[in-house]
């Protein structure tokens, strides 16, 4: 049988002139950077240097990962790409200046993607007035614009359900943004399915200001493989070892307690957020993962995914009972829970419900939430700032007020949907060194001072502040390729890596090893540097951490008092950068780094 | 307990004679328990792998795992609850009533007909001429398990895999049973739809708008 081609097509969609064109994904592109993450990359790399987030000509790439359609459990994650809102460097070479960007998502988008034979989704421009656009694959390709103006400023859940009215049950995958998108909140995020979402790096302020508030696809068939044979031995493989993890406690676990185990995982090293990230442990989180799961009555799963990570809780009592749509995510309950104070499993459902009816990300949220009662605790929050929001820890009526003047921008929120680093400037007053963000974006709930290996991630992430960017090279690159193929970070100790590249293999129809994959991550996340170089990043930005994990100490649960040593973290930074073959002065990859990784489009000068 | 009497969460039952057996009164069927379907739409999968296979390389090989081409499919709602759905064999049979197309006029045997023997819907591919009339009919019932495959010319809705279903075998939370029915159990046609409705007002307490 003829060799099939796996490749489909870029689709770039133009707001402003309500048009489309379609080509073919260069064949190397493929080969090079597989799909998802390292895709929109190499496509993000095309725009020219110094656009600014909310500039018409900055793309809103939507890459799937390549393996989302195929029936491979633990590979359902796609991946947004665009020019970050958050970050900037301290010296910008631009007036734009800033980061790359990258987010991904669970559920049923990027594999719609795949079905329809789209590798990149790409958005420009900006609609004169609010927009949808309506993409159907069905036969042919069939792009239209639509009037969204009746959707303009409906929350999540409306959203999906004026979209089912208005498309028909069932056969549309949509992505959308809530009302803190179309008022360009700056940690906006783009929602699917009500509560999953491209929550960080600010996807839903670059929708917004183009304008546009759905997207909605429909695709055909699978795409095809290059060598069926071993596609369908892969595949068999891959679930085989799936089935035969069933027993082990990393499976188990997941299924029982989703990602909220990891309260427990990181309480040796005192390695959560707890109240602003003074400290790092809280013994009532401990069982947190047992009384939430109490609540739960339903479980759903990505495409193709046997373990169903995601519970619906239905809360009988406390301040806010009623039935949610999510409640096992770690960093929900860190974020709004520990960091504010909150130990209520009950009362965190809500709170990460009102976060993705608006549409704002939880963990910049709950950080920034956390910042400020932590500000008022030291009196360094003037009573004026608080807009009337008694913002004391452990407050959730508070926290829901002040979430809701988030997502609207009223009074406070105006302030706040600018980002930590904002909002603590505005405030100043020694404040800022309490401020927990790296390159603009808000730290994850995971503890630099306890555990430390994380703030290598937080510090060199190519998207600020990142807890899933891998805490040393090989774990970047490992990360970065897993992006690129969508599978998901948190079967990480389930599924099988070595399978996973004999599938890449077979679809692609070029030969990876294990090695060989790795290097595909190792080039993704050059050229990610690379492309934040050339904005103006540089190792000042890298190595610049918050004061007050140098200066603050913090009880550990071991005993003892930990604190981060700032001149150990600068030579793990520049033995990071000789690992990585950058120049450890300057943060550029080197010239035979970027050969090596055939970046040969990279310039040398920027 | 009986089957397709109106549980909530229970349905989509689909009944098919064992040739076998088709002189006793037991019938085989699936079952799906719609409150514990997770959405993952692995059986959708496994079923075109088992009824849409291919020969490549000289090799007969389980199919590429298309669930456009699925015999059993998952409906997904606003509010997290998903209803698995494969051809209930409605009694007033709207896809072959729809059909314009006689493979056989004298015997009044239609392109899609049902197999007098197994009770399968099947479609006589030489006569079929891609009208799609009759998955518009399964899709006005809400239903939208009749899949016509442009390829191989494949119509119909589920046939139990021929006595093995592969999604009972393969669902990861065993939502989807095989089970032992009676022959004179009457059908209840409903519709995924009113399964999603009973489903969140039992599991949720919340009416479906």
């Amino acid at each position: 049988m003829k060799k099939q081609d796996c490749r489909g097509f870029i689709l770039e969609v133009d707001l402003g002139k309500r048009s489309f064109s379609t080509r073919e994904t260069p064949r190397d592109w493929i080969e090079g950077f597989l799909g998802g993450r390292g895709l929109g990359a190499r496509l993000m790399w095309e725009t020219k240097p110094g656009v600014a987030a909310d500039d018409p000509e900055n793309p809103l790439i939507f890459c799937p990962g390549l393996l989302n359609a195929y029936p491979t459990p633990g590979t359902p994650r796609s991946e947004m790409i665009t020019k970050s809102p958050a970050t900037r460097p301290m010296e910008p070479l631009h007036s734009g200046s800033s980061s790359i960007t990258y987010s991904n998502l669970g559920g049923f988008f990027g594999t719609e993607l795949k079905f329809a034979g789209v590798d990149a989704l790409i958005i420009k421009g900006k609609a004169p007035r609010p927009t949808m656009l309506v993409a159907d694959f069905r036969k042919g390709v069939d792009i239209r614009f639509e009037d969204a103006s009746d959707l303009w400023g409906l929350s999540s859940k409306s959203t999906e359900l004026a979209l089912r009215k208005r498309l028909g049950q069932n056969q549309f995958k949509t992505v959308y943004i809530g009302p803190a998108g179309e008022k360009l909140v700056r940690f906006a995020s783009i929602m699917h399915k009500i509560s999953r979402a491209f929550a960080r790096g600010g996807g839903g302020f670059v929708m917004g200001s183009k304008n546009l508030k759905a997207i909605a696809i429909r695709g055909r068939a699978i795409p095809a493989v290059a060598d069926y044979t071993a596609y369908r031995k892969a595949v068999s493989r891959l679930r085989d070892h799936f089935k035969s993890k069933k027993d082990s406690d990393a499976y188990q676990h997941r299924l029982k307690y989703a990602s909220l185990r990891s309260f427990k995982g990181l309480a040796p090293y005192s390695g959560f957020a707890v109240r602003n990230f003074s400290q790092g442990y809280w013994e009532v989180m401990l069982d947190f993962h047992k009384r939430a799961s109490r609540h739960w009555v339903h479980e759903n799963a990505c495409y193709a995914c046997p373990i169903p990570c995601r519970k619906t809780p239905v809360i009988k009592d406390g301040p806010f009972p009623g039935h949610f749509h999510d409640s096992s995510h770690f960093e929900h309950a860190v974020m709004l829970g520990s960091n504010c104070g909150q130990s209520d499993e009950r009362v965190i459902p809500r709170l990460s419900e009102a976060c993705n009816e608006l549409g704002i990300d939880v963990i910049s949220t709950g950080n920034i939430l956390g910042f400020l009662m932590d500000a008022k605790e030291r009196g360094l929050l003037p009573e004026a700032f608080c807009d009337g929001i008694d913002l004391r820890w452990d407050n959730p009526h508070a926290m829901l007020k002040a979430i809701e003047k988030i997502g609207r921008r009223e009074g406070l929120g105006d302030i706040l949907a600018q980002g930590l680093g904002f909002v603590a400037k505005e405030l100043g007053s020694g404040v800022e060194k309490f401020a927990f963000e790296s390159k603009g974006l808000e730290f994850p709930g995971w503890n630099p001072k306890g555990y430390w290996p994380i703030a290598i991630s937080y510090m060199t992430s190519n998207r600020g502040a990142c807890h899933l960017s891998g805490d040393s090279m090989e774990r970047q690159n490992q990360q970065a390729v897993k992006d690129a193929v969508g599978s998901c970070f948190f079967v990480r100790y389930i599924t099988s890596y070595k399978i996973l590249a004999e599938l890449v293999s077979a679809v692609v129809g070029s030969e990876y090893d294990e090695k060989g994959i790795y290097e595909v991550g190792d080039r993704i996340y050059n050229l990610e540097k690379s492309f934040n170089y050339r904005e103006g990043f540089r190792r000042a930005d890298d190595s610049r951490l918050p004061e007050a994990l140098c200066t603050e100490h913090m009880k550990a649960r071991k005993g003892g008092r930990t604190i981060l040593e700032k001149a150990k973290f600068e030579r793990m930074l520049t033995s990071y950068y000789n690992k990585r073959g950058w120049n450890p002065r300057t943060s550029q990859p080197e010239r035979k780094t970027i050969e090596r990784l055939g970046l040969g489009f990279v310039p040398e000068k920027s | 307990m009986t089957v397709g009497a109106t549980v909530a969460g229970l349905g989509g039952c689909r009944l098919l004679s064992d040739s076998a057996e088709a002189e006793t009164n037991v019938l085989r069927a699936i079952r799906v328990n719609h409150d514990k379907c997770t959405g993952c739409r692995i059986c959708e999968q496994v079923c075109d792998e088992f009824n849409h296979k291919l020969t490549v390389d000289g090799i007969e090989q389980a199919g590429p795992g298309d669930p456009h081409r699925s015999l059993i499919t998952i409906h997904s709602y606003p509010e997290p609850y998903y209803v698995a759905w494969a051809c209930l064999g409605c009694p007033d049979l709207p896809c072959v009533r729809a059909c314009d197309y006689y493979a056989d006029r004298l015997e009044h045997r239609k392109a899609l007909h049902v197999d007098q023997h197994t009770g399968e819907i099947r479609l006589a591919k030489d006569w079929c001429a891609g009208c799609e009339k009759c998955i518009e009919a399964c899709e006005s019932r809400g239903g939208n398990v009749l899949r016509w495959d442009k390829l191989s010319y494949i119509a119909g809705g589920c046939n139990l895999c021929h006595g093995d279903p592969q999604c009972v075998k393969e669902c990861p939370v065993e939502a989807i049973e095989f089970i032992e029915v009676d022959r004179k159990m009457e059908i209840k046609t409903r519709n995924p739809d009113a399964a999603y409705g009973e489903g969140i007002r039992h599991l949720y307490r919340i009416d479906s708008k």
